[in-house]
């Protein structure tokens, strides 16, 4: 059995196999049991260098690697630069020459422009790790969504999955459809329409403007959070307008006469597109979205950098 | 490499064995062409001589050389993108003899003075350079510059460059001021708002890459805003670098109504999609961007149809470093002078275009455009040819770039078609 992904570098989902989307949902549910025990650490890349790329404010995204390195027991180095210096413009391949001369073993990277870790692949030798690049891809994510679906139904073949939210804007969205489709889920975005990319359905997914609909036809709905600096240059129009037409409320929860598993990348604006009720209910997994993200970043990178070819 | 051979007095060129084509009227003859001091002095059957510098011309044309309506050289200015000299170079490695320069330089070209300067400057150069003036101050797009007087001292055009007028009014100013010194007005066919910081087409692919879209209508909705006020004040309108089908359509529609119209496309948007951004390589990212396979037939069709007028080569020079940043901070540009026939000569040949009504497109539309004197292939003319190759089919490698930068993205491109030797100011360049 082969145990290694089949690419070097795990940049996003758009063109991954079938295969390697199994084996990191695999490796990811071993390594949920380890942190389950007592002692939560393993040896796996013990000697490896890691170095955490953070070009982005980033917290929950940056703990959860960084939790995950230490867990396979690698040394980790974290560097973080303020969007000042990008906005002037600076060259990654002038940022990341002194930290190539540091002989590391992989780079975990969040940027704003995306584009920016398949340029990274070419500026250093070592597998890079996409942490979220711009409104590209945030493959971690959608493969800690993925995990977590396949933890709840024992599969993914099958299940009807909604995203809400802004999509045009959201990197979370995209990996989430390539990866989910490529597993044969079917997905259906759902949101304000001038917030849905105009040629979205070119990728095989349904669209709708309603909220209920959405809940009626979905297994599993993963909220997106609004983010609030699109309200000041009027993409939505206020809270209040939003929520009355796709927060997912208790009362809409209540109204459904099927259980739906609720899902969030977090972090939560209760009230917002999400309510406390929905958040904290049983039918939601989004705490265990967030235990599955150390397990599948740790899965990525035990991966890419420690398991051998052989059995 | 090629060379630049400065043609002594005491020596002549003799190119023989090829055969003519001049463009001004469509005829070609099997004849050798004799130049003294930078002049056709024989023209027929013509023996050889030690005094004279032969070039044999064997399966190939001899035709006037290449003027190009849309070039930028950033003369004023820093330099280390491009200068006097090395676009020069460039543009005689592409059979190029005459250059329309842009004015978003620095200090912008916004009075007769700077107008003046360039073309003092130009006087040295082995080609003939032609400015183009500034339509407002600074390209700010607010106060009309000094066109009456650029267009004095030598300007053939105005345009903001790169900045749309963005304001109907100034640019219905500026049109109906220009109509009395009869020059066009050229303005880069964007509405900033629409483009909304977009660095691709917005297509599937920006969606799959997560790049921000510039949309068709950006360009549909300024050509026509632009087309309106032209017909209404009956401006002489001049419309670059069109990369949409909806353009092709627009324009077409108003060029029926008799309207001092015309249009350019550049080399990069025939011969490239969106499709060629899946691997965020900055060298294809241009503005206007680079659109689906849809609008480059469409592209195609309106140079068949004779909508479109001409090729313009866009060439914007940028220096290594502005293009080797992230995907939206890299700046936008590529060169094309070296390149504009071979890969234009590639994708129409394929469609069956003649090489005569290819040449058309290089040298005499855009000398009819901005009014830009096209010798006769004649006795006493002055000697401003290129020889080409038709059919030879090579590799564009980067050897074969002459700019002072090499943002393109035709390195390892397969081209038919190819500029052999360009003659001009008694030069010979190839």
């Amino acid at each position: 059995m082969m145990n290694k992904l089949s690419t070097k570098h795990f940049i996003g989902l758009e063109h991954a196999t079938i295969n390697d989307i199994n084996l990191i949902i695999n490796t990811a549910l071993t390594f949920r049991e380890i942190l389950d025990r007592p002692i939560k650490k393993v040896p796996s890349l013990k000697g490896s260098n890691i170095v955490n790329l953070f070009f982005e404010n980033s917290t929950r995204t940056k703990l959860s690697f960084e939790l995950a390195e230490k867990r396979l027991s690698a040394d980790v180095l974290n560097f973080s630069s303020s969007s000042s210096s990008l906005n002037k413009g600076e060259s990654l391949r002038d940022t990341v020459q002194n930290i190539q001369a540091m002989k590391i073993d992989c780079a975990v990277m969040r940027h704003p422009v995306p584009g920016s870790c398949k340029q990274l692949t070419e500026y250093l030798d070592c597998p890079i790790v996409n942490a979220g690049d711009g409104t590209h891809e945030h493959p971690t994510q959608a493969m800690l969504d993925i995990t977590s679906i396949y933890e709840k139904f024992g599969k993914i073949k099958g299940l009807k999955i909604v995203i809400v939210g802004d999509i045009l804007h959201s990197r979370v969205a995209m990996s989430n459809i390539f990866g989910l489709k490529t597993m044969g889920a079917e997905v259906m975005l759902c949101g304000p329409s001038h917030l849905i990319p105009k040629y979205i359905s070119d990728f095989g997914v349904e669209i709708s403007h309603s909220i209920d609909e959405a809940l009626e036809w979905g297994n599993i709905i993963n909220i997106l959070r609004i983010q609030r600096e699109r309200m000041g240059i009027g993409l939505i129009p206020s809270i209040r307008e939003y929520r009355n037409l796709f927060g997912v409320t208790k009362e809409r929860l209540q109204n459904l006469d099927k259980e739906i598993t609720i899902m969030h990348p977090g972090p939560i604006n209760r009230g917002v597109e999400i309510d406390s009720y929905v958040a904290d209910s049983d039918q939601s997994i989004i705490l265990n979205q967030v235990l599955n993200g150390v397990a599948v970043r740790m899965s990525i990178l035990y991966l890419l950098l420690g398991a051998s070819d052989e059995k | 490499m090629k060379n630049k051979i400065a043609i002594g007095k005491d020596k002549s060129l003799l190119l023989k064995g090829g055969k003519i084509l001049d463009i001004t009227n469509g005829k070609t003859t099997n004849k050798d062409i004799l130049i003294h001091n930078g002049k056709i002095v024989k023209i027929g059957k013509i023996s050889d001589n030690n005094n004279y510098h032969i070039i044999d011309c064997k399966n190939n044309i001899i035709t006037q050389s290449f003027i190009d309506i849309h070039s930028h050289f950033h003369t004023p200015g820093v330099g280390d993108q491009e200068t006097l000299i090395s676009g020069s170079n460039a543009a005689l490695s592409g059979g190029y003899s005459k250059v329309c320069i842009m004015p978003n330089t620095n200090p912008v070209i916004d009075t007769p003075e700077l107008v003046d300067l360039i073309i003092d400057e130009a006087k040295k150069l082995p080609i003939d350079i032609y400015p183009i003036g500034s339509i407002t101050k600074k390209l700010e797009g607010t106060e009309l510059a000094e066109i009456g007087s650029m267009v004095n001292s030598g300007a053939v055009a105005i345009s903001d460059a790169s900045f749309p007028i963005m304001n109907g009014q100034v640019m219905r100013y500026a049109l109906e001021y220009a109509k009395m010194f009869n020059v066009p007005v050229i303005n880069h066919p964007q509405d900033i708002n629409l483009v909304n910081n977009g660095v691709m087409n917005e297509c599937k692919t920006s969606n799959s890459l997560g790049l921000e879209g510039n949309p068709t209508i950006s360009e549909s909705i300024m050509i026509n805003r632009d087309l309106e006020i032209a017909n209404y004040i009956k401006g002489k309108l001049h419309v670059p670098n069109i990369t949409c089908a909806d353009s092709v359509d627009l324009i077409d529609k108003y060029k029926n109504k008799n309207l001092l119209l015309t249009c350019e496309v550049s080399p990069q948007n025939l011969f490239f999609s969106d499709n060629d951004l899946i691997d965020y390589d900055t060298n294809f990212k241009i503005s206007p961007p680079l659109r689906s396979l849809n609008d480059r037939n469409k592209l195609i069709k309106g140079l068949k149809d004779g909508v479109i007028d001409c090729i313009a080569s866009c060439h914007y020079p940028q220096r290594n470093d502005d293009k080797e940043k992230d995907f939206n901070h890299s700046e936008f540009g590529v060169i094309s002078l070296e390149t504009a026939f071979a890969a234009t000569n590639t994708i129409l040949s394929q469609e069956n275009f003649s090489l005569k009504s290819i040449l058309e497109l290089f040298s005499l539309n855009p000398s009819k455009i901005l009014n830009i004197a096209l010798s006769e292939i004649k006795i006493s003319s002055n000697a401003e040819l290129v020889v080409i190759n038709p059919n030879e089919e090579w590799i564009f490698n980067k050897n074969d770039i002459y700019s002072k930068s090499s943002n393109t993205p035709f390195i390892k491109k397969a081209f038919k078609g190819k500029v052999k030797y360009t003659i001009n100011k008694n030069i010979l360049f190839g």
